[in-house]
């Protein structure tokens, strides 16, 4: 009997074996991605490009094993900075600390001032997050006190005090960890590369795809022979299994050696919270990656069985790819809709969207609320996952494919009474584009895409930026001569300091001197306005959208008997105008979906105040009379009439077949873009 | 009720799809007949709107079918051949669809009666990519007589179907045919023998021949020849003569032979329009 399994397995592993090449390629996308991730790792407050991946290696390959490390970058620090104010005529060419260095000393990792001085801020406050880190602990004890000391957690005895004790508690543990400097950003490139487990899923589909789907044609055939049903299945769950395991440990040495190659890694016997200082396990960098690399598994070989599961239900990849798209956005949408603190939060925590997000369960903190009492969310998912597997292996097992019980996704049955349609060609063209074409699907994916964008790319905001919001607000609040009396006792008082308040004022002081020659002009905090209209910022957004407006036009050109079509009365003139009204209609949305989060991020975190204040406010804007609205309004007019442009032009690019109107529109609007980026 | 070609030419570069091509059709049913590239698809797509002729104009009720536009396609009812169809329409939605496309107002009666006439009750809530060919066949033709339109124009009808719904399929278009200008382009003679008006055979973008079944058989009368011989002339006769069908019977082989002078111990025999398309278009 194990013989004929084993044949059963090779076989089935002959058959598949080419599938396995799915692998190699998505080793080959990964690293594209997990660098494209790391664009703006080292970007400054205000979205400008700093120093590089190259100048960080650098720095850390020649400085890295100075025992004085600390006072090495401080004393470079300085000297940069003060060679940079020397230049703005704030000290003396002959300041002793930039004397310390020789003039090409000073741009030694990067070639230029500012990036240099970008990169040892850099350095500079990680190394004091490092040095610091019993503060942290401090800190996240003192409020644990404070917390229980309050109204709320006082009275209530509920999950929110148990949940705020289980923390100090574990947190009080890590007292004895000591965490050391050293290369930081090739660590948090492999934790942070959540985009490579969306690659594992794609993966995992292709996979199940030719493991389960390209049989199903042949499933009669197949059930009638002697070992045809548990014994095949047998097989593909062990195959299943011997692919999540290749998947995960591919991709995750791929990001290793990316990341290493990129960065550097350090040493990986020091513990995980000298990368991570939230990070609540003692436990050292390389076995985190272990770690990382054993819940990858984990996630793959339950993403996969739940594939193999869907796939016995399914006819078709696309209803396969429709089914798991369900699954993960409703798994999204969970993850986005509950609070963290919330007694639902184990369905924000628990389902199929933290499955493809392993890199976090290490590296963060979180309890789950199990009827009140906290329970910890690795320990939950590693039991998830186990139970998860072996459910599914048993239920797959158990109850081999019969081709008479798969389910076809009808809507209606086809006994049904006869159903009255519309007689409007706009709601067949729009139903042929969203349901027919799978445009929701698409217009679904993207608001995945961009969702997940918004969630985990966030903007850092330097403290500086913080202190120029608030120096601003108070100028705003003052009279042109109290402002300028204040600005001068504060520059005074600052001097040449580069702490954050010193930054803000210098710059607050250098709107005003804009101002002065401005007519019109009034103090604004321009970085939402900035951040909303910013090209760097929106340059994804446009390719992103770019790539949808194309399927979508494409999608919407569709015709296959056009012959037919075009000998009916409204065949030629009125379906072209009803085809083009649709394809706007969807442009619209999908230009909403690509451009709303940046908008709306613009409001949430810099806020667009100001709205009626002449444009030329912002020296951006130098000259333009428009109130901030209209220049914001014309802005994002200017896309939508893109948009549509784009739309039409692919329409009647596509008019030469699908594949020729899709290979030159990505050639001419999708191509410049990325280049461009 | 009169469709009327005049002087129709086409060209496709140095090719000449159609010569000087002119026909007249009043009510009934009419069978384009020729083999591949005899111009029968460029003759369509000029009447279907389709395509732009060099010359020659189409006329319905006298009037210039081009500049009639919409209002002459509002009359047509096409059926191409078979191809692909938005694969995730119901066949409910795609007769929907087709309505919508040809501006009917309330079609729920006309698209309920064609279900049934064509067969497709069972089937009005499949997808169209889960259809069958010969039921894919059945939901154009049930598309092309959406709308009643006084001119239909049938690509291959019948290709693809079991002889059952040939039958069903021809009778369905003899009936159409009472009070409609139904053409008919097809490879398949014996489709047309029975329910043809009128039959053109075409070849090289010229109009070779026309007229009616039994008009057509009078001119074939005493071409056609049944001569039995052995085994071993077949050969030799096939040289000589056009031979357009062979069978073996208990006194011999038969060779059916279409030929302009009697055929040494040949008997004339009654022809058919396959003896006719053999004659005019095809070299065995």
């Amino acid at each position: 009997m194990m013989r004929e399994y084993i044949d059963v397995l090779i076989a089935e592993w002959k058959r598949v074996r080419v599938a396995f090449a799915v692998i190699v390629i998505l080793a080959v996308v990964a690293p594209v991605l997990l660098i494209l991730g790391e664009q703006s790792r080292f970007d400054d407050d205000w979205g400008r490009g700093g120093f590089t991946a190259a100048s960080y290696r650098a720095a850390w390959r020649e400085i890295g094993d100075d025992p004085n490390i600390g006072e090495t970058l401080q004393r470079r620090y300085d000297a940069v900075s003060a060679r940079i104010w020397a230049g703005w005529g704030w000290v003396g060419e002959d300041d002793d600390r930039q004397l310390v260095y020789e003039e090409w000393e000073l741009t030694h990792f990067t070639g230029e001032l500012f990036a240099e001085q970008q990169l040892l801020r850099f350095l500079l406050r990680q190394l004091d997050e490092v040095n610091t880190y019993s503060d942290f602990l401090d800190r996240v004890q003192e409020r644990a006190e404070n917390l229980q000391a309050g109204s709320i957690f006082g009275i209530e005895d509920g999950f929110g005090l148990r949940n705020v004790q289980r923390t100090a508690e574990d947190f009080a543990r890590l007292y004895q960890v000591t965490p050391t400097f050293d290369v930081a950003s090739g660590a948090q490139m492999i934790f942070g590369g959540f985009g490579v487990d969306w690659l594992g899923l794609i993966g995992l589909v292709v996979f199940m795809a030719v493991l389960v789907l390209s049989e199903k044609p042949s499933a009669k055939l197949l059930n009638s022979a002697k070992l045809g049903q548990r014994t095949l299945t047998v097989a593909k769950v062990k195959l299943t299994a011997f692919f999540a395991l290749l998947l995960s440990a591919t991709l995750t040495l791929v990001a290793i050696g990316t990341a290493s190659i990129h960065y550097g890694l350090g040493d990986l016997s020091r513990p995980i919270q000298s990368v991570f200082l939230g990070a609540p396990y003692i436990i050292s960098v390389g076995g985190t990656i272990l770690g990382l690399f054993a819940l990858r598994f984990g996630a793959y070989l339950c993403w996969g069985l739940l594939l193999f599961f869907i796939c016995r239900k399914v006819k078709n990849v696309g209803s396969l790819v429709a089914i798991a798209s369900l699954f993960l956005a409703t798994g999204t949408l969970l993850h986005a809709a509950i609070a963290s603190y919330s007694y639902l939060n184990i369905f924000k925590y628990v389902n199929p969207y933290t499955l493809l997000s392993p890199t976090n369960l290490l590296v963060s903190y979180v309890n789950l609320n199990l009827f009140g009492q906290p329970v910890n969310l690795l320990a939950s998912m590693v039991g998830t996952m186990a139970v998860l597997a072996v459910l599914l292996a048993i239920l797959l097992v158990a109850k081999p494919v019969s081709e008479a019980k798969s389910v076809k996704f009808a809507l209606f049955s086809s006994k049904s009474k006869p159903r009255k349609f519309s007689t409007r060609l706009f709601i067949h063209e729009n139903w042929r584009l969203y349901i027919g074409a799978g445009a929701v699907v698409l217009l679904c994916g993207m608001m995945l895409v961009q969702g997940a964008r918004f969630h985990y790319i966030r903007p850092r905001i330097a403290p500086e930026e913080g202190e120029f919001r608030a120096v601003v607000a108070y100028a705003q609040g003052l009279e042109t001569e109290e402002r300028q009396e204040w600005v001068a006792q504060e520059l005074e008082l600052h001097g040449y300091s580069h702490s954050p308040r010193a930054v803000a004022i210098r710059r607050l002081a250098e709107r005003l001197a804009y101002l002065d020659t401005q007519d019109g002009g009034e103090l604004v905090y321009e970085t939402g306005w900035l951040f909303a209209m910013d090209e760097g910022e929106n340059l994804v957004n446009a390719v992103i959208l770019a790539m949808v407006l194309i399927l979508l036009a494409i999608a919407v050109r569709e015709q296959t008997f056009v012959a037919l079509v075009r000998s009916t009365k409204h065949g030629q003139v009125r379906l072209t105008r009803t085809k083009l009204l649709t394809l706007f209609g969807a442009g619209s949305i999908a230009y909403v979906i690509a451009f709303a989060p940046t908008l709306w991020r613009a409001v949430q975190l810099f806020g667009l105040d100001s709205w009626s204040a002449a444009a030329l406010s912002i020296p951006e804007f130098a000259g333009n009379a428009m109130p901030l609205w209209a220049v914001l309004a014309v802005f994002y007019a200017v896309r939508l009439v893109a948009v549509y442009a784009i739309c039409g032009l692919v329409y009647a690019i596509s008019k030469r077949g699908a594949v020729f109107g899709l290979v030159v529109s990505v050639g001419v609007f999708v191509l410049p873009l990325v280049l461009l980026g | 009720m009169k469709l009327e070609i005049t002087g129709l030419t086409k060209n496709y570069g140095t090719l000449r799809a159609l010569d000087g091509f002119c026909f007249t059709a009043e009510c009934g049913v009419y069978a384009i007949l020729g083999p591949n590239g005899a111009g029968k698809s460029t003759l369509i797509n000029i009447i279907t709107q389709n395509l732009a002729a060099d010359s020659g104009k189409v006329l319905w009720d006298g009037a210039e079918a081009a500049s009639l536009g919409g209002a002459f396609r509002e009359i047509l009812g096409y059926m191409p051949q078979q191809q692909q169809m938005y694969p995730r329409f119901s066949v409910e939605r795609f007769l929907y669809y087709i309505a919508a496309l040809k501006g009917l107002e309330k079609p729920e009666g006309q698209i309920n009666q064609l279900i049934e006439l064509c067969n497709l009750g069972e089937h009005r809530k499949k997808r169209l990519g889960a259809l069958s060919g010969g039921m894919k066949q059945r939901v154009l033709i049930a598309q092309a007589l959406l709308g009643d339109p006084k001119l239909v124009i049938l690509d291959e009808p019948t290709a693809g179907l079991d002889p059952k719904e040939r039958v069903r399929i021809r009778n369905l278009i003899a009936k159409v045919g009472l009070n409609r200008i139904v053409l008919i382009a097809t490879h398949i003679v014996s489709d047309v023998e029975l329910i043809a008006q009128q039959v053109l055979f075409m070849n090289k973008g010229v109009l070779v021949e026309s007229g009616g079944v039994e008009e057509l058989y009078a001119k074939m009368e005493g071409l056609v020849w049944d001569v039995v011989v052995r085994g071993e002339q077949v050969e030799a006769m096939s040289q000589c003569h056009r031979v357009v069908n062979i069978t073996q019977q208990k006194d011999g082989i038969h060779l059916r032979i279409v030929s302009d002078s009697p055929v040494e111990g040949g008997v004339a025999v009654a022809p058919c329009l396959e003896d006719m398309y053999l004659y005019l278009l095809g070299d065995i």
